[in-house]
């Protein structure tokens, strides 16, 4: 799933010390829902390149069947690989 | 726009209703391999005169170029554009930003340029897609000629705007080439491949090019008169000198441009040596009978790395020139060679035999943390850093001949600048353009 | 390099050499009489009965053979077969063979020791001879770290000549590192045929 996300994030930016968290549920089918940043970076286009990934992300593959009420309560915290500036 | 509007409610939402702990809680370190989409517009004719595809698409196509090369954006295929670039304007309200999101574009540049008689006027922007603003504009006047170079200090700049430190396409490299034939001639060339000069034609060996701080001039080893030495190639000039006739196999010229550390090879044993600029030697500064050769000046000048067999292998050692005081920096592997420090001063890139193949490392200039950057491709030797220091070019034979490629300084996105059909190696980035 | 007017001899040898190994430098060369004694060509040494002028004429066809073999088999200097976009190559006929080494190595072999000796055995026969040494990498590693690498086996070739009595000034040595390769292949035995020194026989008299 981390995976999945991940490769749909894009940003370049020059701070490598922001950091967001977004929280969401997965359904049975993997559609995303109730996505929502709880804490913002201080950098609106940082964070619009979070909810876009997420968003693009869905749907994901479906939760494993014994943890379906854990997967509808996801926090995921987005931080930035350093470019070498 | 319409995403901080989101990002603020969807916050005030979460405060209010008190949630308590995600159940699945994970940590994304990234982005991922996907790179930043950008759409890059073909230039708009602002003049009278006709058609003007040269710069209109040459520039478009030398941004793109250098975006690619620098492996943090995907540059969206001009083919799938929807509004026509000779229609619309330039300016925030005068196009859709809904032609270019749809296409999954997250940026865009847009610009227009106007020949004036042997001049060009050149706008260029760079617009959010998402947020729907502009986030730098431009306007350059040059010599219609060097359109080039007004599309490389433009992607300089859009680096800048990304990642807070100016971009290095607006430089250029040295590097040897066989070219098709036997002979090892010098060549300098723009990133992208444009503006290719041959700089020694000899019809001998020519290595090992070092540029003078200014940009200026060439150091380089050559065999033109019989046996090897060294020789200084002035390219605004176009004006050849001999810098040592001594057995000369290499060197570098320091930071300041004051002194030159050669690698001079006498009765069968090389030691290193300072010249000044005339070439007469200013310092000795190893006297062993091992090999000593490669040095490499640390940004701030006070300090050399070099390649020697002391040890009975090659490997990298630091000299502090004040105190004349020698360490050993690599240790792991019997073939250590080729150092180049970092502008940033932080690292040192060489040439490691690995696994029986050459592979690039880099290594902490106080001798810690070593990291592989090319592996299970080919021969990889050579390195030379960006002057930001983030990236680097080296040569590899990963696809047959030896060919420049180019890489993030973290090993990443390595991608082939040249295809002579001879072998090229030695590169040699060279300081910024002014 | 000027060109001069070559005999008609010359002018044979030389087009045989061209098939053979390239063309030589067309400087003169003027070996003294010893040249021939010991040499390949000692077995035409003057009997007892000989009158003089046949004696002299034997004596003339062995100098041309000696200095035949000084131009001729060693091959032409790397640096000018390359310009004439040749291939420098030692022929098999050569008097002067060519030593190997190991990988990043320049001290001498029991073979390379071996080489050596008949080579100087050579070069004492034919004491005008004056030779350049060039010393050869694979094309392993890094270019200027092998042109040092080149220089020191050109050396030790070179130190251990003069330890069997060849005086230094008849020996030069020049490096060319991993840039002048026989062959191209990636195997060890083409790597271990280009980590090698090499022996150019020069004219007398240098050529300007």
């Amino acid at each position: 799933m981390l995976r999945v996300i991940r490769d749909r994030w894009t940003w370049v930016g020059p701070r490598s010390d922001l950091e967001v968290t977004v929280r969401f549920g997965i359904r049975e089918n993997g559609q995303i829902v109730g996505l929502r940043i709880i804490r913002l970076s201080g950098d609106p286009s940082y964070d619009d390149s979070v909810l876009r990934a997420v968003a693009k992300a869905s749907p994901l593959p479906p939760p494993p069947e014994n943890y379906r009420k854990e997967f509808m309560d996801v926090e995921l915290t987005f931080r930035p690989k350093d470019l070498g500036g | 726009m319409i995403g901080r509007v989101l990002a603020l409610f969807f916050l005030c939402f979460s405060l209010a209703a008190h949630p308590l702990q995600a159940q699945v809680r994970g940590l994304i370190i990234g982005p991922g391999a996907e790179r930043y989409p950008i759409a890059v517009s073909p230039l708009k004719n602002q003049g009278s005169g006709p058609d003007g595809k040269r710069f209109s698409e040459g520039i478009a196509d030398t941004i793109a170029r250098d975006l690619t090369l620098s492996g943090w954006f995907r540059v969206l295929d001009r083919s799938a554009y929807i509004e026509d670039p000779q229609r619309t304007g330039i300016t925030l309200g005068s196009f859709d930003f809904r032609d270019w999101s749809i296409l999954g574009a997250e940026a865009l540049i847009k610009g227009g340029f106007t020949p004036q008689g042997e001049d060009l006027l050149v706008e260029l922007r760079l617009f959010d897609v998402y947020q729907a603003k502009e986030v730098v504009g431009k306007r350059y006047t040059g010599k219609a000629k060097d359109f080039r170079r007004i599309a490389h200090k433009f992607a300089d700049e859009i680096i800048f705007q990304f990642t807070g430190v100016r971009g290095a396409f607006d430089s250029r490299f040295a590097y040897v080439s066989t070219g098709g034939g036997r002979f090892k001639e010098i060549y300098v060339s723009h990133l992208d491949g444009s503006d290719k000069m041959q700089v020694t034609d000899n019809r001998t060996i020519n290595l090992s090019p070092a540029w003078t701080p200014d940009g200026r001039s060439i150091l380089y080893t050559s065999y033109k008169e019989g046996n090897p030495s060294l020789y200084v190639f002035d390219l605004f000039a176009g004006k050849d000198t001999k810098f040592s006739s001594r057995g000369g196999l290499g060197g570098k010229w320091s930071p300041d441009g004051r002194l030159a550390a050669v690698s001079l090879e006498r009765e069968g044993n090389t030691d290193i040596y300072l010249l000044d600029r005339s070439g007469k030697t200013a310092r000795r500064l190893t006297d062993d009978m091992a090999i000593d050769v490669s040095p490499s000046w640390s940004p701030d000048g006070n300090r050399l790395a070099f390649v020697s067999n002391r040890s009975g292998t090659p490997q990298i050692y630091i000299l502090e020139l004040a105190s004349g005081k020698t360490r050993r920096l690599t240790y792991s592997g019997g073939y250590n060679t080729s150092p180049d420090w970092s502008p940033k001063g932080d690292r040192i890139a060489y040439t490691g035999r690995y696994g029986g193949r050459f592979n690039i490392f880099t290594i902490d200039a106080q001798g810690g943390n070593p990291m592989l950057l090319t592996s299970n491709s080919g021969d990889n030797e050579d390195a030379s850093w960006s002057p930001d220091g983030r990236f680097l070019l080296f040569t590899s034979n990963r696809r047959g001949r030896y060919q420049i490629h180019i890489m993030q300084a973290n090993g990443e996105s390595q991608q082939r600048l040249t295809a002579s059909g001879g072998d090229d190696t030695n590169p040699s980035w060279s300081p910024r353009s002014e | 390099m000027s060109h001069r007017p070559i005999s008609a001899l010359h002018g044979l040898i030389l087009l045989s050499l061209l098939v053979l190994a390239g063309c030589p430098s067309p400087a003169t060369t003027k070996p003294e009489t010893g040249a021939a004694a010991g040499g390949p060509g000692a077995t035409l040494g003057a009997g007892p009965t000989a009158g003089a002028a046949e004696k002299a004429a034997r004596e003339r066809a062995a100098r041309e053979k000696a200095e035949r073999e000084a131009k001729a088999t060693t091959g032409p200097r790397t640096v000018e077969a390359l310009r004439r976009g040749e291939q420098a190559r030692t022929p098999a006929a050569s008097p002067l063979k060519e030593v190997y080494f190991d990988f990043d190595r320049y001290d001498l072999r029991a073979d390379a020791r071996e080489t050596l000796k008949q080579n100087a055995d050579w070069l004492k026969a034919n004491p005008s001879a004056r030779v350049e040494i060039e010393g050869h990498c694979d094309e392993r590693g890094t270019n200027e770290y092998n042109l040092a690498l080149g220089a020191k086996r050109a050396q030790a070739a070179k130190d251990y000549l003069v330890s069997l009595g060849i005086a230094a000034n008849r020996l030069s040595t020049i490096s060319y590192g991993e840039e002048v390769p026989v062959c191209r292949d990636k195997t060890e035995e083409c790597w271990q045929r280009n980590r090698r020194t090499r022996f150019v026989i020069l004219p007398t008299r240098p050529a300007s």
